[in-house]
């Protein structure tokens, strides 16, 4: 197993050079002056303000010395300045994750549990009620666009009822952390809230998170649990299954232990993949609640030709798609044993 | 689509009334807005958002008074003479000012600040409205290039200069509106001492290592300590500004302890945070009024406006599209580059322009129509000047005479442009195409049939730059907002040889133009080279006349030139709406403000 991550990790430049030229290839078709937009938030008052722009970033240099200037600082750790989030890059990244990456994970937790649960559930009560429901519910998920029922719950529970909130943390939060008496660890405020023992900040910062954590998990939920129903379905249909069955093992046994175990490989695909799903799913739902994450920045880079950030986040997603595929391998030979990953 | 959303947002609206909460942190102004800050260094910043910042933080010599743009109060100066000539401005500096790190305020920080800015002088910035006038280049490095690094520092000390204990200013030509320029958030006055603390530049002639910085290489980039009425707490790029209130500040102390300008770009966000009450004061869009209606008439929500703003819409003609344009105007099925050039065909289009309908539907009737480029209120805006009003019988009557005829026996096309995403723009522009096209009718009854195709084009902003720079767009609109509240500031982008959308209208297409003044009476009749060099030279008069009366002739002339040839196309003043909670107090609305000034705010 050691030997097969070595090799994963081994391509891992490779498919970042790849992605790098890539990226860089596709921003040579811009003219200059488009990529000098990104300065220029107005109408240039001075008649040679872009010209200006140009030359003193080099837009206009052939785009391998571009990109040969990139590379050379890259190596030397320093991936540039993000326009759009008005620090380096790396640091842009470094201060926008935490946010996306707490949003993320607790937005996993309802994913596989309730998705794997129901999924379960609805195969064992195959084209009965429960069924029916989280057909319904699964359908609904993916039809609904999600900025539509973002919208909804902060017009009930923000503006109405005033249950929960946008953004990340509330002012008063803000302030302890400007006067040092709240330390950010991890920059993830349950996290860090739980460090610094302190329940009424962990309160704060899942008020601010219940509405996108059901936003951004909502269409993965239903996912899931469709995949998780199939699968069982597939599984329980087989003769061991039956045989275990015939043996006279408890359900519980029959299901839990022998079944859904095989069921798990399609699910474990799925799994593995979620999480890089959800940071995308970010974009809408950061945007939405006004959390300011990876995924809000990403889009912003993107639409203002920041080649710079984009060529940053291209960089971390690669790395993290590789890792997340790597992980994905690993819990293959976890749940099925028969899988070897040499 | 636009109707589906404006309902559901109503009904949003109608549902946030069923439970208004109450003011929230009394001593904290919130203002929800769109548009993050670029910059907190004054010589660097050239939006509104990062002036915004910069005013509630920073002071100038002088500011607005009250609501006005266009006179003025003491500030960090006490007085102030203007030299019979019009070229020496000579301030008395404020005693007992104290900036927010502890230091005092000096004439020498005054000087410093000025001359920091025009070393700066940064590509794309502000700062060319006081080369243009102190040094009478566009860019500090264009003089450094004429005189060299050492004589462009000699100007530079010679422009601005300390004088016992008064700082002096000299002008290279008279120029009214240098008043308002020191008005301006690119001339706050910064610690002398704490820049060069900061790493800024140090006070010798080796100014090049501190020109022309990016916005993050300026030692000003993220700090801030002026002398304004708050103090900079926290800026996290993209998310929020806090300041907090200084107490030491030399006039009374802000009746707000803290304010906060946080960036939500989605507009159904920012409502809920208004119907929250976490918002105080929110932007809404154009396209969004109708959310905040019911609250307004509810009582819950304030509305001051619409407010003549400092904005104007317009479109402009191309007199000559860039060989190789995918805009290309054609003529009879053939490539003609110069084919706007014709006044007949410029002023069909303005004909064909209804712009009572474009201002009820697009605007909700809070636009005004422009006569010419001088805004409404500005000096020099001529109340009795004619435009060309809608009016399909001459606008037809104007084809039929464009380029002898041709136009309107062998067909063209011309494409009309916008930048992407901007719902006004897109519908005057189709209105257009609408009504120029729906005279092919008659054409094909004459028996033409080749059409007079109009093509409306949206493109995005990147392109919609690169294409308007390199003169390859036919008929573009875009707006123009002034930096300072004086007519020059619209003639010199809509007329003068290096203009922001004259450099793109070629003008010089137009040969042996006639003049014979109307207004400015004084001047000879005669014939110019070019179109361009007419209009040339009488900006350059009117910007160096020292005789308001005189000067005023001079812009009426200018208007009165821009409209009989028809340089622009459905040109409007657009106004401004501010919405804030009912409990805000102290608002009131100066178009030259770049965002809220908190030091006239309470809450209560």
């Amino acid at each position: 197993m050691v030997a097969f991550i070595v090799r994963r990790l081994l391509i891992l430049p490779i498919i970042l050079f790849g992605v790098t030229v890539f990226v860089f290839g596709v921003f040579s078709f811009l003219d200059p002056v488009m990529r000098a937009s990104l300065y220029v938030r107005d109408v240039p008052k001075t008649t040679d303000a872009l010209q200006r722009i140009i030359a003193k970033y080099g837009l206009d240099d052939p785009i391998h010395i571009q990109y040969w200037r990139w590379i050379n600082q890259v190596v030397r750790g320093n991936f540039g300045w993000s326009k759009t989030a008005q620090r380096p890059v790396l640091q842009a990244i470094g201060h926008y994750l935490p946010a996306t990456l707490e949003l993320a994970l607790w937005a996993m937790i309802p994913v596989i549990f309730i998705g794997i649960w129901l999924g379960i559930l609805s195969a064992l009560h195959h084209n009965r009620a429960l069924d029916h429901t989280t057909r319904v519910f699964a359908l609904v998920g993916w039809s609904f666009p999600s900025f539509v029922y973002g919208l909804l719950l902060l017009m009930v529970f923000y503006a109405m009822l005033q249950w929960f909130a946008p953004g990340r943390i509330s002012d008063w939060v803000i302030r302890e952390v400007i006067a040092g008496t709240f330390i950010q660890h991890t920059g993830m405020y349950t996290l860090d809230a739980i460090l610094n023992g302190r329940l009424d900040v962990f309160g704060d910062a899942l008020r601010h998170l219940v509405m996108p954590v059901i936003t951004l998990s909502y269409i993965q939920w239903a996912l899931l649990l469709r995949v998780t129903r199939s699968s069982m379905l597939e599984t329980l249909r087989q003769e061991y299954v039956i045989t275990a069955r015939a043996k006279g093992l408890k359900e519980r046994v029959v299901v839990y232990k022998h079944a859904a175990r095989n069921a798990m490989i399609p699910v474990a695909t799925m799994g593995g993949l979620l999480l890089i799903g959800l940071l995308n799913g970010v974009i809408i739902t950061e945007t939405v609640f006004n959390y300011p994450g990876l995924g809000r920045m990403a889009a912003t880079a993107a639409t203002q030709l920041d080649i710079l950030t984009v060529l940053g986040i291209t960089l971390f997603s690669s790395v993290l798609l590789v890792f997340g595929n790597l992980a994905v391998d690993i819990l293959y030979a976890v749940i099925d044993p028969r899988i070897r990953l040499e | 689509m636009w109707r589906k959303l404006s309902l559901a947002l109503v009904l949003f609206g109608v549902v946030g009334l069923i439970a208004w909460p109450q003011v929230k942190n009394p001593d904290t102004m919130v203002v929800v807005t769109i548009g993050d800050i670029e910059t907190l260094d004054p010589a660097w910043a050239y939006d509104t958002a990062s002036g915004e910042a910069i005013f509630n933080m920073y002071e100038t010599l002088i500011f607005f008074k009250g609501a006005s743009s266009t006179e003025f109060e003491p500030m960090l100066a006490t007085a102030w003479e203007v030299s019979p000539d019009g070229l020496v401005y000579t301030f008395t500096i404020r005693s007992g000012v104290k900036f927010h790190m502890g230091g005092t305020l000096t004439p020498a920080d005054v000087v410093y600040s000025f001359h920091r800015a025009l070393i700066q002088d940064r590509s794309g910035g502000p700062i060319h409205m006081l080369t243009e006038v102190l040094l009478d280049v566009a860019s500090i490095g264009e003089l450094a290039e004429a005189v060299g690094d050492g004589g462009a520092f000699q100007a530079i000390q010679d422009a601005v200069k300390l004088v016992g204990d008064k700082v002096v200013f000299t002008l290279k030509f008279p120029f009214a509106p240098f008043i308002q320029i020191l008005a301006g958030t690119w001339s706050a006055i910064a610690d002398k001492e704490w820049v060069i603390a900061q790493g800024g530049w140090d006070s010798t002639a080796n100014w090049r290592n501190w020109h022309d910085p990016a916005a993050e290489e300026s030692e000003l980039f993220k700090t801030a300590n002026g002398t304004g009425p708050f103090k900079l707490e926290r800026w996290v790029p993209g998310e929020e500004i806090s300041f907090v209130r200084f107490d030491g500040y030399w006039r009374a102390p802000a009746k707000l302890a803290r304010a906060v300008i946080k960036v939500v770009d989605e507009w159904g966000t920012r409502l809920a945070m208004f119907e929250a009450g976490d918002a105080d004061i929110i932007a809404v869009p154009r396209a969004y009024v109708a959310a905040m209606d019911p609250l307004v008439k509810a009582g819950k929500a304030r509305l001051f406006g619409p407010n003549p703003g400092a904005v104007s819409q317009t479109g402009f003609f191309n007199f000559k599209v860039k060989d190789g344009s995918p805009f290309m105007p054609l003529l009879a099925g053939v490539a003609k580059p110069d084919l706007l050039a014709d006044v007949h065909l410029r002023r069909a289009f303005n004909y064909a322009a209804d712009l009572d309908t474009y201002i009820k539907e697009a605007w909700l009737g809070e636009a005004f129509k422009l006569r010419g480029p001088v805004l409404e209120g500005r000096l020099g805006y001529n109340k009795d000047q004619p435009i060309l009003g809608f009016d399909m019988e001459k606008a037809q009557a104007e084809l039929r005479l464009a380029w002898d005829g041709t136009v309107w026996k062998s067909g063209a096309r011309i494409t009309i442009t916008y930048n992407a995403g901007n719902v006004q723009r897109k519908f005057v522009a189709e209105m257009i195409e609408r009504n120029i096209e729906s005279l092919n009718d008659i054409r094909r009854n004459e028996g033409f049939r080749i059409p007079i195709a109009v093509e409306v084009l949206e493109i995005p902003w990147p392109s919609y730059l690169k294409y308007m720079d390199d003169s390859q767009l036919g008929i573009f609109f875009i707006g123009w907002m002034e930096d300072y509240a004086h007519p020059h500031n619209w003639v010199h982008p809509f007329m003068y040889r290096t203009g922001a959308f004259a450099l793109g209208q070629n003008f010089d297409v137009m040969k042996d133009v006639a003049f014979a003044p109307v207004y400015a009476t004084w001047l000879p009749a005669k014939t110019y080279a070019t179109l361009q060099a007419l209009f040339d030279e009488l900006v350059d008069l009117a910007k160096k006349e020292p005789d308001l009366k005189k000067a005023e002739l001079l812009y009426f002339e200018l208007n009165r030139l821009a409209v009989e040839n028809s340089i622009n196309l459905a040109s409007l003043m657009t106004t401004a709406r501010h919405y804030e909670q009912v409990w805000v107090k102290g608002w009131f609305y100066n178009p030259s403000f770049p965002g809220e000034y908190f030091y006239n705010l309470a809450k209560g």
